[in-house]
């Protein structure tokens, strides 16, 4: 009898990753099953609510009944469903080690299809990558695999679960490293290659291998016409910071009504949508009929101009308001109407020849895609895969560079870390991901801090000063900012003693995070008035601790002293933020 | 001092607890794949189902846009359609409606790019080619419309469609003719006269499209083999006449054209064909002294027509009047110097070119084509004489 291998260190690492290997695969198909059968709900579910031909009385009532029931979900039963999803994806991979409740994905899942087969103005995209992710995360979870492989997992499972949405393998990779991981040399290359690969195979042996949109083969018919097309590119980063300004402002209106009111609000905002369905069914959904109707250039001036208006009014009630869906098919929706309208004026006006205004459409869509949504390589990679033609990259290319860098000025907060601000959710920047974490912010943080409660006088906060620059306002939980010592003085001074002293509270706040380099926090100090608080990522009312100059001191003097051990470099900033600092110690 | 919160790095585990995990694992993801492959199956069959109720959407709108045609209400059907469409956008018989209704609505732009797009798809569908065809015919893009035609009758045709491409080959001849392009129409009609059925109406109908081509000897060879088939068929008959004619066997002509008096064509060839018979003084075999007999008939026939003319004219008297009497009286001069001609036995060419001169003269001072002035010019035109 042949005597076994002796077992290795080697063969066994090797059987680890031949495992990953096949989970990966596994996700990847997984997420490219959910993601079809999200869609296929999402369609089964309309033509339930709708019928063949909607009557104005569905029309009105169905987004707003339906949301009701989506609101209660997601009162209720699941939380961190709301929106597009990817926000939470991002917040997920780089602030939680990629843990997703299994609760999320089924969630997601239940609520996207009920918003979205109701009519509201939101796309099916955002949602499969949170459900695809959230999937791939859970199976993580399930397998027991070590965090590094299901924080791994998160943009596995994105990249296959966009790959199937949109029929866009290569588009699907490139999001995952551009806009989830956020480093286009990330070593996960390989795994969301793989799992893209196999989303989309399994997808079009379900659905068939169909463009989402069928154009005919455009091209710059003259060298001039790039002029045009970089005009488009200035009106479509015109048209994304309108619609991110828009979406935000509205959105943080939403979040300021009372708490009681979070239920109901998707309903309004499926009310208000139902509204703008009578008045333009053709928004109804994801509208890809008419993206793709305006791509062929069967779109007329005005009607596209009004169907792009009504787009962005629509899309930005519907996520405003809470109900769960995403923006990406709604960017590239009012970025076929825009294209449609640049290139009816264009072929108007133009001494030369140019391209027929479904060649604008197509460009326009990638345009509006790059400056919303802020990934301009997977702007380009998904028109190119989802028309199939290649034709119209050189044009593609100039407009959403234009698009991203005019949006870029005017906005500088990419859409979805915006969105997550608003929850008090700061994202690390690519900046921060890569310095150096031997000294962070976290090292030199002191964190027994004086606070004064948000409702107390300014009077009691000068009666309580002891020398301290500044004083924090509110609870280690419930952080509301800083005021300094001069501007209480002053206060008092203009006999203001019995105002509340959040009413002295500048916005917004220098704030460091706990995984910030030591360097900026030194620069942001230096803009300060001597006091930084540090807050946490996840929760950016989660007051961790404050930075000093002197703390500073104290950490470096520390440190060469060997009494503090910093071998292993800063933590990992978490949801459960570490340590939080205790009651108001005055 | 803070607590960095660092994650504690655990210790190795043992090598044989790692083997037992990771085999832990692969039947984890064993029950996974079977979760997979579950899930595989139910979204396939709902999407077929998905699939199912897009396409009777589809079908019902289909139905609806048809109606609309039907009751030509263009634009209800263009919507209905669109919506069809929208519904199941590979279907092809749809596509044709809706290019259908585009053209209806009077939007050949929209029409020409739906049938475009369908051409993509389906490059050989014959009637797709054909559809663009007649649209580009209509919006008068003839060479669009010949090379549609032309990819149209190229396409791929089953064997239960060869009557469908005939009758196309048909059309495109019509076509052609009707854009007087003779050329392009005799080739087609000659392809044509090689994929028809040994019947009737199929020798008549290629017949009839070379006539009109301007190949009379080709005609009437089809009217011919539809003789063959329905011997005693009047317009076989009358058409065999008439391709005769043109093609100058008058001696065929007349054989046809007798055996179908009734046909209204007969009706003004016959007299042409019987005077040229009973006329042409240079016909095979005949003796020298009816040659001249001949001639002088025709000189006859032609004072007759004269006379009648100048009976007509000078009843309103006028300039024409006198030039004809002019002509009668050159006619009756000249009747009696080919009487002197054919008794000294001279040529009987250069009596029939005086003939053939008189009889030009007549035609331009009457202004008309008696059956003896055309018997008499095709006379010449088949020997060579006047001219």
């Amino acid at each position: 009898m042949k005597p076994s291998k002796p077992l290795s260190s080697y063969s066994l690492q090797l059987r680890e990753s031949h495992l990953f290997v096949a989970v990966t695969i596994v996700v990847g198909i997984l997420a490219g099953l959910s993601a079809v059968l999200f869609a296929v709900t999402i369609d089964l579910l309309n033509r339930l609510f709708f019928g063949v031909d909607p009557s104005t009385m569905r029309l009105i009532a169905m987004p707003a009944l339906v949301s009701v029931v989506t609101g209660l979900l997601m009162r209720h039963v699941f939380h961190g469903i709301r929106g597009s999803g990817i926000p939470q994806t991002k917040a997920a991979y780089h602030l939680n080690g990629g843990i997703v409740s299994p609760l999320v994905p089924v969630g997601k899942f239940l609520a996207g299809t009920l918003a979205i087969g109701s009519g509201h103005s939101l796309g099916r995209e955002g949602p499969s990558v949170q459900i695809g992710a959230g999937l791939a995360s859970a199976i993580g979870q399930w397998l027991r695999l070590p965090p590094e492989r299901v924080k791994d997992l998160l943009p596995v499972g994105a990249a296959g679960a966009l790959a199937a949405a949109f029929n866009t393998p290569v588009a699907a990779v490139i999001f995952a490293l551009e806009e989830i991981i956020g480093d286009m040399n990330a070593t996960l290359l390989g795994s969301t290659v793989v799992a893209s690969v196999a989303s989309v195979v399994v997808a079009r042996s379900v659905l068939g291998n169909e463009p989402l949109f069928r154009v005919p083969a455009y091209h710059l018919v003259h060298p001039a016409e790039l002029l045009a097309y970089a005009a488009l590119g200035m009106v479509g980063g015109c048209v994304s910071i309108v619609f991110c300004k828009a979406l935000l402002g509205l959105r943080g209106w939403f979040r300021r009504l009372p708490e009681r009111t979070v239920v109901w609000q998707p309903a309004m905002g499926g009310l208000a949508a139902g509204l703008i369905l009578v008045a333009a069914p053709q928004l109804l959904g994801t509208g890809y009929d008419y993206v793709d109707r305006a791509l062929n250039g069967g779109v007329l001036l005005q009607m596209a101009l009004a169907l792009g208006l009504m787009k962005i009014v629509a899309t930005v009630i519907s996520y405003a308001s809470g109900n769960p869906g995403g923006i990406f098919a709604p960017t590239l929706y009012i970025g076929a109407m825009t294209g449609a309208v640049v290139g009816t004026i264009v072929s108007r006006l133009a001494p030369f020849a140019v391209a027929e205004p479904g060649a604008y459409a197509l460009v326009g869509m990638g345009a509006v895609f790059a400056g919303i949504v802020r990934a301009p390589l997977t702007s380009v990679f998904m028109i190119f895969e989802l028309t199939q033609d290649y034709q119209i990259i050189v044009p593609l290319m100039v407009a959403n560079l234009l698009s991203f860098y005019l949006s870029r000025t005017f906005q500088p907060l990419p859409i979805y870390h915006a969105l997550l601000a608003q929850d008090h959710v700061h994202l690390p920047s690519a900046v921060t991901r890569k310095a150096d974490r031997s000294w962070t912010a976290w090292h030199v943080m002191e964190t027994r801090v004086p606070f004064v409660g948000a409702d107390a006088t300014i009077a009691d906060a000068v009666a309580t000063l002891r020398g301290d620059p500044v004083r924090l306002v509110g609870r280690a939980d419930a952080f509301q900012g800083t005021v300094t010592v001069t501007q209480l003085r002053d206060a008092l001074a203009d006999g203001r003693g019995t105002d509340r002293v959040d009413s002295l509270i500048k916005q917004p706040s220098i704030h460091a995070h706990p995984d910030h380099p030591l360097a900026v926090v030194v620069e942001r100090l230096a803009h300060s008035d001597g006091v930084i608080p540090v807050v946490s990522r996840a929760d950016a009312q989660v007051l961790l601790g404050v930075v000093t100059v002197e703390g500073i001191m104290r950490g470096l003097r520390g440190r060469t002293d060997g009494s503090r051990q910093q071998d292993g470099g800063p933590p990992a900033p978490t949801l459960q933020a570490g340590r939080q600092p205790g009651p108001e110690e005055a | 001092m803070n607590d960095p919160g660092k994650t504690s790095i655990p210790p190795p585990l043992p090598l044989l607890t790692r083997l037992r995990f990771v085999q832990h694992q692969t039947t984890l993801l064993i029950v996974l794949i079977a979760i997979t492959i579950a899930a595989f199956f139910l979204t396939r069959s709902l999407a077929a189902a998905n699939r199912a109720l897009h396409r009777s959407d589809a079908a019902r709108w289909h139905a609806i846009g048809k109606q609309r045609l039907a009751e030509r209400d263009a634009t209800g059907a263009v919507a209905a359609l669109r919506r069809a469409a929208t519904r199941h956008r590979d279907s092809r018989d749809i596509q044709l409606s809706l290019a259908e209704a585009f053209s209806a609505a009077g939007d050949s732009g929209n029409a020409r790019d739906v049938l475009l797009k369908i051409r993509q798809r389906f490059p050989d569908d014959p009637e797709v080619n054909l559809r663009l065809a007649t649209l580009e015919a209509g919006s008068g893009h003839t060479d669009e419309a010949i090379r549609n035609y032309q990819t149209a009758l190229l396409g791929l045709w089953g064997s239960e469609q060869l009557a469908q491409r005939r009758q196309l080959r048909s059309e495109y001849i019509e076509f052609l003719l009707d854009r007087a392009l003779p050329q392009r129409a005799l080739s087609e009609s000659l392809l044509l006269a090689g994929e028809i059925p040994d019947d009737l109406p199929s020798h008549l109908r290629v017949g009839d499209l070379l006539l009109r081509a301007g190949d009379p000897a080709r005609a009437l060879q089809q009217f011919e083999s539809a003789l063959d088939v329905a011997p005693s068929d009047p317009e076989a008959l009358a058409r065999a006449g008439e391709a005769a004619f043109e093609a100058g066997s008058f001696r065929l002509a007349h054989k046809y054209l007798s055996a179908a008096p009734d046909r209204p064509r007969s009706r003004t060839l016959r007299p042409v064909v019987e005077l040229i018979a009973a006329l042409d003084p240079l016909m095979p075999g005949l003796a020298t002294r009816e040659r001249h007999r001949r001639v002088a008939t025709a000189t006859d026939r032609l004072a007759v027509e004269v006379e009648r003319c100048r009976v007509t004219a000078c009843a309103t008297a006028g300039s024409r009047c006198t030039s004809i009497e002019g002509l009668a009286k050159e006619t009756a001069t000249t009747r009696a110097k080919l009487a002197r001609r054919g008794r000294r036995g001279e040529s009987v060419d250069a009596g029939l070119s005086i003939v053939v001169a008189l009889a030009e003269r007549a035609s331009a001072a009457c202004g008309a084509n008696p059956p003896i002035i055309r018997a008499v010019a095709l006379i010449a035109a088949r020997h060579g004489v006047g001219r």
